[in-house]
């Protein structure tokens, strides 16, 4: 129990730091609420794993592996979405600097042969 | 087919050494250019509008794929029907560009590919890659449903309506940029051929990518075909009637 108020005091330090933001702070504050209720709800594990024919400590492991493997999954599609983003603004960034280098050269009086076909 | 419906995409990231010859060759043949600087550290964007190509700096380095889609979503924007798309190391004649177009009409295709492969004086290759070449030409055969020879060829032409997808969407990863994309646009119904075309000794430059890195696209490359995932395009019937509606 201890474990899960030390890390929710973290995330919400995190948090007020602003290095996380709030679709992250409450996920990671109900994990914190997680592992601070399996201290509490330990005779609930033990009951569960007897019934599942397990130690209660292989079940607290297999619980908290696939916690973490659902986060992990969550953060690449995170990762993967703003890589994309990164991209498509990068790429329009150099498409508004050619667009403004072309017309700073059609103000100065520079030949119009080198403007691309308008669309 | 006019050249001024034609645009010359070149990806270049730090390629000093040969962009400038590039860009003058091609423009030789009367074709506009657009260099994309794909990050680079020395003069290659420089160089490259002093030769007199339009010049997208890319302010982070993207990778060939998404230098290209920067040069596709201009060649859009700008109204081009075509663009051919050609590497800044000098290795791609300019001339063979004329022999893509006259394909692309002839063959009523979408996308042609330069094959590196096929012509006179074709590029010598190592045992380990020919095999690799071989397995990825396999692949792209069931694809398109006919022998492609080169299927990571980087000299192509592309016609609208594909032209528009590849603006919209295109892969990023090494290598994806030539074999996901041809087997996305056989898979949508664009005709994919190939030609012959000479290749010549890389002017300057250094290879884009190791042997992980080429291990890495195989293994993508088996997920693409084996478990249809990656890149898709829309039909070009769907693509006119979107264009239409917008």
């Amino acid at each position: 129990m201890l474990l899960g108020v030390l890390f929710a005091l973290v995330i919400v330090v995190l948090a007020r730091f602003q290095l996380l933001t709030l679709r992250y702070t409450l996920g990671w504050f109900l994990v914190a609420v997680s592992i601070a209720a399996s201290g509490a709800l330990n005779s609930v594990a033990k009951l569960l794993a007897n019934e599942l024919d397990l130690r209660p400590i292989e079940l607290l492991l297999g619980f908290s592996l696939a916690t973490l493997l659902l986060i992990t999954v969550q953060l690449s599609i995170t990762a993967s979405g703003l890589t994309q983003m990164v991209r498509t603004v990068t790429e329009s960034l150099a498409l508004s600097e050619e667009r403004i280098r072309r017309l700073e050269r059609a103000g100065s009086g520079v030949s119009d042969a080198e403007k691309p076909v308008s669309s | 087919m006019a050249t001024s419906d034609v645009v010359v995409i070149i990806p270049a990231h730090n390629e000093a050494a040969t962009v400038a010859e590039v860009v003058k060759a091609v423009r030789a043949e009367g074709f506009p250019v657009v260099v994309v600087d794909d990050g680079s550290t020395d003069a290659t964007g420089e160089l490259a509008e002093s030769a007199g190509a339009a010049v997208l700096p890319l302010v982070v380095n993207l990778g060939v794929g998404g230098a290209l889609r920067c040069g596709f979503r201009y060649a859009v924007e700008n109204g081009y029907r075509v663009a051919i798309q050609c590497d800044a190391d000098g290795q791609h004649d300019p001339k063979s560009m004329h022999d893509l177009l006259r394909a692309m009409e002839e063959q009523h295709a979408d996308l042609v590919i330069g094959n590196r492969f096929a012509a006179e004086g074709a590029m010598p290759i190592s045992r380990s890659r020919r095999f690799a070449m071989r397995v990825l030409a396999g692949a792209a055969r069931r694809a398109v449903g006919h022998p492609i020879g080169d299927a990571t060829s980087g000299l192509r032409a592309i016609k609208s309506p594909l032209l528009q997808e590849f603006a919209r969407e295109y892969p990023a990863q090494y290598l994806g940029d030539t074999f996901e994309a041809l087997v996305a646009s056989a898979r949508a119904g664009y005709r994919v051929v190939s030609v012959p075309t000479t290749i010549r000794e890389r002017q300057g430059g250094e290879r884009s990518a190791g042997t992980a890195a080429s291990l890495a696209f195989l293994a993508r490359a088996f997920l693409v075909v084996t478990l249809r995932i990656g890149t898709r395009y829309r039909p070009a019937a769907a693509v006119d009637g979107a264009r239409v509606e917008g």
